[in-house]
This record gives C-alpha cells, sequence and structure tokens, in this order.
C-alpha cells in the first residue's frame, strides 16, 4: 500500500488528466492486494490472476467516474470484490475449493506469478504448513460470501471496520457482527489444528 | 463480567477498544472461568493461523500482460475506424435498450385490439365494432365461428354491461 493515502488519490487525478504512467504506478503498487484478495475469494491462482487484470482494466475505463471523496483502495477494493463476485456466478456451482495440491497446474496459465521458493523449510515442516494452510483455505471457503470478504479484508489487508462498511455497502455495525460471527466459524472449523 | 460478554469481546476484536478497567476485568474472568478461557485462546489462534494462506507474488509481467490487454483493447476501437457518430460507452449504455419503447407500446396496442376482439375487453372509445362489421379479417375469425364464438361473446357483454 502507498504509505500516503493521498498519493493514490494524486496518481488517480493525473492519469484522469492523461498521464498514463501514473495508472502504471497505481497498479504497481495496488496489484499484490488486489490479486491476494481474488486469490483468496476465489481459491485459485489462474481465476485471481484474470480477476485483477479485469480489476484494473475497470479502473482504467471507469477513471472518470472515480472521486477524490471516495479513498482510492476503498473504491479498488469494492470494484475487486464485484469483479470476485461476478467470476463466482460465472463459475456457477464448480465450487469454490481447489486443492493446494492444484496450484502448480493452476499457476501455469497464470504466467505473471512468481512462487517463493519453500525449498528453505525442512520437508516434515512444509508437510504441516500445508496441511494447516489447506485447513485454512478450506474454512475461508466454507463462509457464507460476506463473512469471508470481511475477514479477507480485515484480517490480511487491515482495513477499518469503517473503510470494509463501505466496500460492502453496510453500516459499520453490520461489519463487526459479520465478523464476529466469521470469527466463530473460523474457530469451529479451525479446532482440531490446534487439538 | 458475565461469560456471555466475555466471548463477544474475544470474537468480536474488541479487546483494542476496552478502557483499563475493563480490560482487567476481562482478563480476570478469562483467569477464572477456564470455559472462556479455552474459547478466547481458540478464537485467537484461528484468527492467527489465517496468515498460514499465503497469496503467490506477482510479478512484474502482469503489468506488461495488463497493458497489453488495454493496448489491444484500443487499437480494436481504432481499426474499426472513424466513425462521426461515434457515442461515449454512457451514451451507448443509456440507449441500448431503445427499441424496447416502440416494441412494448406496438405489443400493447396488439394486445388490447386482441382483447377487444375476443370480447374480453369492451370497445368504448375506438370504433372496432365498426370495423368487424366491415369485415376485417380477424372480426371474421370469430363472426363466422359457433355459437359460443367471440362475437357473440362480445355481445352477451356488452349486453351484460348495459
Ligand atoms: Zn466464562
Amino acid at each position: 500500500m502507498t504509505e500516503d493515502p493521498d498519493q493514490d488519490a494524486r496518481l488517480m487525478l493525473r492519469f484522469i488528466a492523461g498521464e498514463e504512467s501514473c495508472f502504471i504506478e497505481l497498479v504497481k503498487t495496488h496489484k499484490q492486494r488486489v490479486f491476494a484478495f481474488a486469490y483468496r475469494f476465489l481459491g485459485n491462482a489462474a481465476d485471481a490472476e484474470d480477476a485483477a487484470q479485469e480489476v484494473f482494466i475497470k479502473v482504467y475505463n471507469a477513471r472518470n467516474k472515480y472521486t477524490v471523496k471516495a479513498k482510492f483502495t476503498t473504491w479498488l477494493f469494492t470494484i475487486t470484490r464485484n469483479t470476485c463476485l461476478n467470476f463466482l456466478a460465472k463459475r456457477g456451482h464448480r465450487g469454490l475449493f481447489v486443492p493446494l495440491d492444484e496450484k502448480p497446474e493452476a499457476q501455469e496459465d497464470a504466467p505473471g506469478l512468481q512462487l517463493a521458493d519453500p525449498k528453505d523449510l525442512p520437508p516434515a515442516e512444509l508437510l504441516i504448513r500445508k496441511e494447516q494452510a489447506e485447513a485454512v483455505k478450506k474454512a475461508l471457503a466454507s463462509l457464507p460470501e460476506n463473512q469471508r470478504t470481511a475477514v479477507l479484508l480485515c484480517r490480511y489487508d487491515e482495513l477499518s471496520y469503517e473503510a470494509i462498511a463501505e466496500v460492502m455497502g453496510c453500516s459499520a455495525k453490520a461489519v463487526k457482527s459479520i465478523l464476529h460471527r466469521a470469527k466463530l466459524g473460523l474457530k469451529e472449523k479451525l479446532a482440531e489444528l490446534f487439538q | 463480567m458475565n461469560c456471555k460478554r466475555a466471548m463477544e469481546i474475544s470474537a468480536g476484536g474488541l479487546s483494542g477498544s476496552l478502557n483499563d478497567s475493563e480490560k482487567a476485568e476481562l482478563s480476570g474472568h478469562l483467569e477464572e472461568c477456564a470455559s472462556c478461557r479455552k474459547e478466547a485462546e481458540l478464537l485467537s489462534k484461528a484468527w492467527q493461523a489465517l496468515e498460514l494462506y499465503e497469496a503467490p507474488a506477482l510479478g512484474d509481467k502482469f503489468v506488461d500482460a495488463l497493458m497489453a490487454k488495454l493496448r489491444a483493447g484500443q487499437a480494436e476501437e481504432q481499426a474499426s475506424g472513424f466513425n462521426p457518430f461515434a457515442l461515449s460507452p454512457d451514451t451507448r449504455a443509456a440507449l441500448a435498450g431503445w427499441w424496447k419503447v416502440p416494441a412494448m407500446t406496438l405489443a400493447s396496442f396488439a394486445v388490447y385490439v386482441l382483447c377487444v376482439e375476443t370480447g374480453l375487453m369492451p370497445a368504448r372509445q375506438f370504433s372496432v365494432p365498426a370495423a368487424r362489421s366491415s369485415g376485417s379479417p380477424l372480426s371474421n375469425i370469430f363472426s363466422e365461428g359457433p355459437a359460443a364464438g367471440g362475437g357473440n361473446l362480445l355481445t352477451m357483454l356488452e349486453g351484460a354491461d348495459k
């Protein structure tokens, strides 16, 4: 994330005025967050990369609808969430959960990805981490969409309740209640990891 | 502090917004209530465990691919040639359903005529009965039909109306 939040707005205004390099700078700054949200929301890298591309194409084409009143990241996450919802709808009943084993194949279709090299970890620890990550992925995928969105924005993007509320089109109080239910759900689903 | 409130605070992640005496009250409750302590611990561990689900890193190829897509879109627009009647996307969207207005008008009129002809609706303002007597194809279908046909039904309804 850009350190100065107003920096995003300034870049966006310069982009609207015709400086395309500012758009590229915004993409470079936010691409990982957008992709990571889509990856955890949709459950696979290929779809997430496609969704992230679509998000920035929408930003490019909708630049004239951006108002400085809305914080750039809030606007960006609203577009990201809607794009992910469209992907889910298109995917229909194929469902969310793709085991992590399928990741390498999915990533072959996603040329923009660079994987962290997991070789530095001992095999036993790697296996445990993989199992735990799989359990977390499953638990997240099993949450209702609004709970999953709230968790992703709160836990990984550290958005305030107010910002999450704006993205989700509800009140901050509703966000608190959604997160409360999500945390109880995750606790139930992940309890066996800690036995 | 009761168990319900202790769980609300633990699951709501509200401990950060508590004042010192409330914090002391919560930790006091967790110290003496094993059940809440266990729940709070599980909640915290589950929340912590989310960090295990890492997303791969996107490389710079992402930006190149994106810009190539945007350029391809622009090239496509230019290749379609200069069009003095070219509309902005907003105008195109606004006009996308223009045909619905005349289509709905025609459809409503067709339904009205059909209702009048079949006798489901008495014709008052339009001289449809005159058209029937002049032998329009639609009215012929009914007037030449059996006794219970639409023409008779219309007459019966008109009679009942008076
Ligand atoms: Zn208790």
